[in-house]
């Protein structure tokens, strides 16, 4: 079980080649109640500095999410879509994915398995 | 049945190491990797909520006990000065929220209650008692 092996939450954020209205976020370890409000700070200045961006969240390495960090990426995706933006995510671990159908996130952000769909699946810039 | 009391400071930072040491025992007595990673969940959520909605003040403290047996957790999590509140609201506005509100938090409960075989609630005047057994190999249904 690999959960919670005690490193740092990172947020990493990169363009995408090509795409310059998608900014790629990968996150790092757990989104949770402990560091949930410094990531949304750092998505917030992310909308705020680039208004109608798509974001793609890479969730590779994220091993646990709780109600907290499940509203990051709900806000994210609200922030994003006022602007006219999408909230996408990819490679979740199908334990959080189960948690996600029970909440009903999966009805507002969509989830793909690989990056090469989640990419595919933007409208065209 | 083996047990462990804890009794741990009202402060969200030990929550994640709670929720890691009680899912890795619960490994070790016959849940697999996704009813591990349900049991994460479902402390980190009543954890949360004691420490939110329950014990206040400088010395605020969470009374935990955990009790295993072969297959099965039971889990108790208290608060020592919490709001008062009706249990069946509470329940009721955490559904609505799911049905109607997915942009607001507030259905930790509903989790919770969705990942277990049995949640029960005590709202007493010192506190309230959140209580779950949770049973391997049926992923809490």
């Amino acid at each position: 079980m690999e959960n919670n092996s005690g490193r740092r939450t990172q947020v990493e954020i990169n363009d995408v080649p090509g795409r310059k209205d998608i900014k790629l976020v990968k996150i790092s370890g757990n989104l949770d109640v402990v560091n949930s409000d410094p990531v949304m700070q750092v998505l917030e200045f992310l909308l705020q500095k680039n208004p109608g961006v798509n974001l793609l969240f890479d969730m590779r390495e994220v091993e646990f999410i709780d109600s907290y960090g499940n509203l990051v990426l709900i806000k994210s995706h609200m922030k994003a879509k006022k602007n006219g933006g999408a909230v996408k995510v990819f490679s979740l671990n199908k334990n959080i994915q189960d948690v996600f159908n029970i909440i009903g996130i999966a009805k507002l952000i969509p989830i793909f398995k690989f990056y090469e769909e989640a990419l595919a699946s933007f409208n065209p810039a | 049945m083996k047990e462990i009391k804890m009794v741990l400071p009202a402060d969200f930072n030990f929550v994640p190491g709670i929720r890691a040491c009680l899912a890795h025992f619960a490994y070790n007595f016959g849940f697999n990797d996704k009813e591990a990673y349900h049991i994460q969940t479902i402390v980190d959520e009543i954890c949360n909520n004691a420490i939110e909605h329950g014990s206040k003040g400088k010395d605020a403290k969470i009374f935990i006990t955990c009790r295993f047996k072969k297959s099965e957790i039971e889990l108790l999590v208290k608060d020592n000065d919490g709001l008062r509140f009706n249990v069946k609201d509470v329940f009721r506005r955490n559904l609505e929220l799911l049905e109607t509100d997915p942009y607001r938090r507030g259905k930790g409960l509903i989790i919770v209650q969705r990942l277990v075989n049995k949640l029960d609630i005590r709202v007493g005047k010192n506190g309230t008692t959140v209580k779950i057994i949770k049973k391997a190999g049926d992923n809490g249904k």
